[in-house]
């Protein structure tokens, strides 16, 4: 909220203080002070009544004359430059001094004062013209506007008690309010008026509140005797629950005309659309005293009476604001018999609005139930100044005083004369309000703040905002007033207000004791990312809302947001690739060509709840790359081929960094199920990685096409779909991987050192021709039954090379590098010729393999 | 044969061979004056063998001399061999030469993205004071986004325009906050603990420069006995000033959270302009790094925690808005394009 420092100090004395001042303390005090913005005049001091003592010609310039000016009894005159033509020697102007700050009389800008040179001639200050003081030329003597503002002309009586050197600041005039931007605090409805905040800032300065200086009864009998012709004399609320209380008053004899200057300007101070007198008066007591109002046309409503209540479903409003709206019920109406008036606590009807032809009116002021306001308020889509303060609280015990204070500014600024007649106060339901007691331990404020604060000191803390404190040492009673009940309900709610207004700053730093072992944390994912960045990609952060139409999305299994941002963050991501793959075209699109990244992050899968705490959703942790262009720049030189050994090679290195047995692994084709679901991956050149052991029956019946429903499966490597990357307009063939990371890391094995064997290795080649026409044959088949018959004295097992008379070709030969060694014997060549020809009979036997000799 | 005579003889044959060997115009004839003296039928090896036929009272004279040819025939060889070595060599090295300033065989480096380091740089100065890193789910339920954090549900929070609801129930939604992680890790651990959990959270706002509809946080919990906000301020300041690396100037500001009380709100004076008020702090001289407080009892007690028993504060601090300041990084849309030109920066 905004709030003027003009007035503020009615309500507290600011004597002394600046707006600055206020705002620190105010934010400090837990209600920051965003901006402090001033309206007005922005003058800054020193500027003080001087005397010109003489006047010579500037030795440069025509137009320009320098002076000696006095500013104090007795001292040296200072000189100053004028090019004003109305100056005369013995005239009392006004001078800013270096360090002041004026107001460019050009362009309205700040002018900040200080010593300097005018064409060679030092100059000491400034004389200052009324524009310089911000006074405009239809306030003052118009004559003057171009020359200095002589202080002391034609002996005016400002210049007979003028003394040199007095501050001319106080003689304006026109004053600059502050106006300083308060932050609403969710659970401090009571503070969102002037008068909330002066209480406030009297607790926090430890200033006394300021008594008001209006009466109404006094008003009333000023007015005599008169009372209203109108009949309307009841207020009815179905239910308390949702109105505790409300008052009308009739108020008769109003003219309708713009507001009185003071109001007008405060409100326009603040930002507030000035409407009319009576309007801008209920405004006003608003954001003076927190407390919404409502002014009906009297003449407008039919019935003697308005009541509270639930709207049905059938009726409907046209608000103040032109707006029809259907209402129902959820929402709170005050109704004109059948007649809806006005939404509760959000804003009043068309049809009974104050007009320029309103005479007469019913005034409103009650206190309506926080939830039911801020339901009627979001259902129609419609906030207000009220609803904001509703929806945060008003107090039923300070209804009545700002309906008063309504009914006093009306009579007093809305008729002609006397005229205005106020009928007496119409009640319905109840302002009395149990006060809250809180014990508070001292103890407790020990313990929680590490710090001590005295009873005394508590009682000085919280009495100016209106606690009654009683009671000393441990226990100490505490009474809070009606207007913070919902706020202080609890002990701790007391020490929070202690300590706020005790300073945050008085809490000595300390730290913790250490009274716990500290878990080693996981290293995994710290291992992974220094594998992948050392393999050259950097890492990318995606978002997890997608479009709805995303690619590889099991709708099924679909975590769908229902109340999305716009359709492209519709959905939660089911895999990292898609979102690589945007990553990767719009790298392209800038002119990058090479483009390796890989991210790290989760996917959502919808699963059945297993209890209470479960969220009905799988998050699982996936680390997924994708490479795109070259890795390496070299200078007449070959570098390695991007391709799709590359990319799996990264995932076997991967693999190896987590220190993973890949004799647990198997890799295989992908299936044409998979292949499917995935739409992204090139049907024949893409591997799944899973564990080499029978999949446990599958926990996830819903998916069977996802690939890692499965729950063996690790992950996949593969090429691009060729018909994927043309339709993300992908320029370079892009190869990816993604990995499930939260299952890697449970196949890491420990690191141990097994020894470096001395005895002779012997190295065997061995080639093996296939004929593919009836039955594929894969590496990894030939290798998982390498090391299933070779025994334990098979070291290493290496792929040298496979060979392909043509592409079209079925027949092909695959040559392995065998290394055997025995940990502590020499091997012979007849032991380990007896192993070769097992190999052989078993692929023969297994595989159809022949063997050339 | 007399002594006088041998010495001539053997003189004679050390001045040839030396003459030849240092004339020598490469290794391979080198190798030939080599064996034509020194070989197994070499003219000096024939002719010390020969020494045995010698008189025997001259023969030690003449042994002596004999050896002394043969070495310096040796030395000879040896540094004219090295010579000629070391001049063949430099004139291959010569032919060797290439223009050293081409650029070097380059590589892609890979980076971390800023968001992942400076979460690992929060989480390792927070391992370093006891604390460990704790997980918990983005699509959660109301009671941990809200009712268990002593949010009811009148609270401004819980309005649809904030927070992103899923078809998963009615009760399904992203956390708008990580704090849901601290009622799930009360639920299953018994204090005393210390634990920070990073996470994606997501709100439903407009995307602008500062705002996107996910974010991250990481949030921070220490629940023992005697826990007071004094410790509460000491962790924090020391926190702040790790992660900076130089003396910040810091304060605690009172603020509203529902969770907490009391609560705060840790501002650093803006370092883009020392405090005097500048674009990037609004004006205010300060700037927002994180919220925190002293756990609530209701928070305390939902989870079956005994309020007077224990005590603790939580905090929570946006990653993004800390990278941002740290790396002067001025428009949050960058975190999420991935454009390699921002990534090859961190």
């Amino acid at each position: 909220m905004k709030l003027s420092f003009d007035w503020l100090s009615e309500f507290v004395d600011l004597s002394g203080l600046t707006a600055q001042q206020v705002a620190e303390k105010l934010t400090m005090g837990a209600f920051e002070v965003e901006e402090i913005t001033i309206i007005g005049p922005d003058l800054e001091g020193p500027i003080v009544v001087g005397e010109i003592l003489e006047i010579h010609q500037h030795p440069n310039a025509d137009k320009i004359r320098l002076t000696k000016t006095r500013i104090k009894a007795g001292e040296e005159p200072l000189d100053i430059v004028c090019g004003a033509g109305n100056i005369e020697v013995g005239q009392l102007i006004p001078v800013a001094l270096p360090g002041a700050k004026v107001v460019n009389r050009h362009d309205g800008t700040a002018l900040l004062i200080k010593a300097s040179a005018i064409r060679g001639v030092k100059s000491n200050g400034m004389l200052c013209s009324p524009p310089e003081l911000g006074i405009t030329k239809n306030q003052q003597d118009p004559s003057q506007d171009e020359g200095i503002w002589i202080l002391n002309k034609n002996g005016s009586s400002n210049g007979s008690n003028l003394e040199l050197g007095s501050d001319v600041l106080p003689l304006l005039p026109t004053k600059a309010d502050y106006i300083l931007h308060v932050e609403p605090r969710s659970n401090r409805g009571d503070a969102l008026s002037v008068m909330g905040l002066a209480r406030e800032v009297a607790a926090l300065f430890g200033r006394p509140l300021k008594k008001p200086d209006w009466s109404l009864d006094e008003l009333k009998e000023s007015l005599g005797e008169k009372k209203p012709t109108s009949k309307f004399n009841q207020a009815i609320v179905e239910n308390t629950n949702d109105c505790p209380y409300i008052t009308l008053r009739v108020i008769e004899g109003i003219k309708i005309a713009p507001s009185h200057p003071t109001i007008a300007t405060r409100l326009e101070a603040i930002g507030v659309r000035t409407v009319n007198n009576v309007v801008d008066i209920t405004k006003y007591v608003m954001h003076e005293l927190g407390q919404p109002l409502h002014a009906y046309d009297a003449a407008l409503l039919k019935s003697e009476n308005l009541s509270v209540r639930r709207a049905s479903d059938s009726e409907t409003i046209t608000t103040i604001d032109g707006k029809e709206r259907k209402l129902n019920n959820e929402m709170l109406a005050i109704a004109d018999h059948d007649v809806i008036v006005g939404v509760a606590g959000v804003m009043g009807g068309k049809d009974s609005e104050i007009s320029d032809q309103s005479t007469s009116l019913v005034l409103e002021a009650a206190c309506f139930a926080p939830a039911v306001v801020r339901r009627g308020s979001r259902l129609l889509g419609l906030s207000s100044d009220a609803s904001l303060r509703f929806e945060r609280g008003v107090d039923p015990a300070s209804v009545r005083h700002a309906a008063e204070r309504a009914a006093y500014l009306i009579a007093k600024y809305c008729s002609d004369g006397s005229n205005a007649v106020l009928g007496s106060l119409i009640e319905a339901g109840s302002n009395k309000i149990e006060p809250g007691l809180v014990t508070l331990r001292s103890s407790q404020i020990k313990r929680i703040l590490g710090i001590d604060i005295s009873s005394e000191r508590i009682k000085d803390l919280l009495t100016p905002l209106g606690f009654t404190v009683s009671g000393s040492g441990e226990t100490i009673e505490v009474k809070v007033p009606s207007f913070r009940k919902e706020d202080v309900k609890r002990e701790i709610d007391l020490i929070e207000e202690v300590c706020r207004l005790n300073g945050y700053d008085a809490i000595v730093p300390s730290m913790p004791a250490a009274t716990m072992a500290v878990a080693r944390p996981d290293d995994s994912l710290d291992l992974a990312k220094n594998a992948l960045t050392g393999m050259g990609l950097s890492e990318a952060w995606l978002s997890s809302l997608v479009p709805e139409d995303q690619a590889g999305i099991d709708k099924q299994l679909a975590v769908e947001v229902l109340n999305p941002l716009s359709k492209d963050h519709q959905m939660m991501r089911q895999s990292l690739i898609p979102g690589l793959i945007n990553a990767c075209g719009y790298n392209q699109d800038r002119g990058r060509k090479d483009v390796w990244l890989f991210e790290h992050g989760r996917v959502y899968f919808k699963e059945a709840a297993k209890d209470n705490k479960s969220t009905g959703v799988r998050e699982d942790n996936h680390l997924a790359a994708l490479i795109s262009g070259q890795r390496f720049k070299a200078v007449n030189q070959a570098v390695p081929a991007v391709d799709y050994n590359l990319a799996k090679g990264m995932v076997e290195n991967l693999l190896s960094a987590l220190n993973i047995d890949e004799r647990k692994l198997a890799w295989r084709p992908l299936s044409e199920g998979e292949s499917a679901a995935l739409p992204w991956l090139h049907p024949y050149r893409t591997a799944v990685l899973s564990l080499n052991r029978p999949a446990k029956p599958n926990a996830n019946k819903e998916a069977p096409t996802s690939l890692f429903a499965s729950n063996i499966t690790l992950g996949y490597v593969g090429e691009l779909h060729p018909r994927f990357a043309d339709s993300k307009g992908l320029r370079e063939k892009a190869f990816v991987f993604e990995l499930d990371i939260d299952r890697l890391k449970k196949e890491r094995k420990t690191k141990k050192f097994t020894g470096i064997a001395t005895s002779p290795e012997i190295v065997r080649d061995i080639t093996a021709d296939f004929d593919a026409t009836d039955k594929d044959v894969s590496y990894e088949q030939v290798s998982k039954l390498i090391s299933k018959v070779a025994g334990s004295n098979l070291r290493n097992n290496e792929l040298v090379s496979v060979y392909k008379a043509s592409e079209e070709s079925k027949k092909f030969s695959m040559t392995c590098r065998l290394t055997f060694q025995h940990p502590s014997e020499t091997l012979t060549n007849e032991e380990i010729d007896k192993v070769l020809s097992t190999i052989r009979e078993s692929l023969n036997r297994e595989l159809a393999a022949s063997f050339r000799l | 044969m007399d002594a006088q005579e041998f010495e001539t003889k053997i003189t004679a044959l050390v001045s040839t061979a030396l003459a030849a060997v240092n004339g020598a115009a490469d290794l391979d004839s080198l190798e030939n004056l080599r064996v034509q003296y020194l070989g197994r039928e070499g003219e000096l090896t024939v002719m010390l063998r020969g020494l045995a036929t010698l008189d025997k009272a001259i023969r030690p004279k003449a042994g002596q001399l004999g050896n002394q040819a043969k070495g310096q025939i040796e030395q000879a060889h040896e540094s004219k061999r090295s010579q000629l070595y070391d001049s063949g060599l430099n004139k291959r090295l010569a032919k060797e030469a290439i223009d050293v300033t081409v650029p070097g065989t380059r590589a892609l480096n890979g980076h971390i993205h800023p968001l992942s380091q400076i979460s690992s740089e929060i989480i390792s100065i927070f391992y370093s004071m006891g604390f460990t890193v704790a997980d918990g789910p983005e699509v959660e339920t109301d009671y941990y986004n809200f009712d268990a954090l002593n949010t009811p549900a009148s609270h401004p929070a819980r309005d649809e325009q904030d927070t992103f609801y899923t078809n998963i129930g009615p009760h399904s939604l992203l956390r708008s906050q990580t704090s849901t992680v601290q009622i799930r890790v009360m639920e299953n651990t018994k204090p005393p603990l210390r634990i920070i959990a990073p996470g994606r959270v997501y709100r439903n706002e407009e995307v602008n420069a500062r705002k996107y509809p996910l974010f991250h946080q990481v949030e921070g919990l220490l629940i023992d006995k005697d826990v007071n906000f004094g410790q509460l301020k000491g962790t924090l300041s020391a926190f702040i000033q790790a992660l900076f690396k130089k003396p910040v100037k810091i304060r605690f500001r009172p603020d509203f959270f529902p969770f907490t009380e009391p609560s705060a709100e840790l501002d650093s004076e803006c370092p883009f302009c020392s405090g005097k008020g500048c674009k990037t702090c609004g004006g205010r001289g300060w700037l927002e790094l994180l919220g925190c407080g002293m756990v609530d009892p209701n928070v305390l007690k939902g989870v079956g925690i005994d309020p007077e028993e224990y005590s603790g504060f939580a905090f929570g601090m946006g990653l993004e808005r800390l990278a941002m300041l740290k790396y002067d990084i001025n428009d949050i849309r960058n975190f999420y394009t991935n454009d390699m030109r921002f990534l090859e920066q961190f």
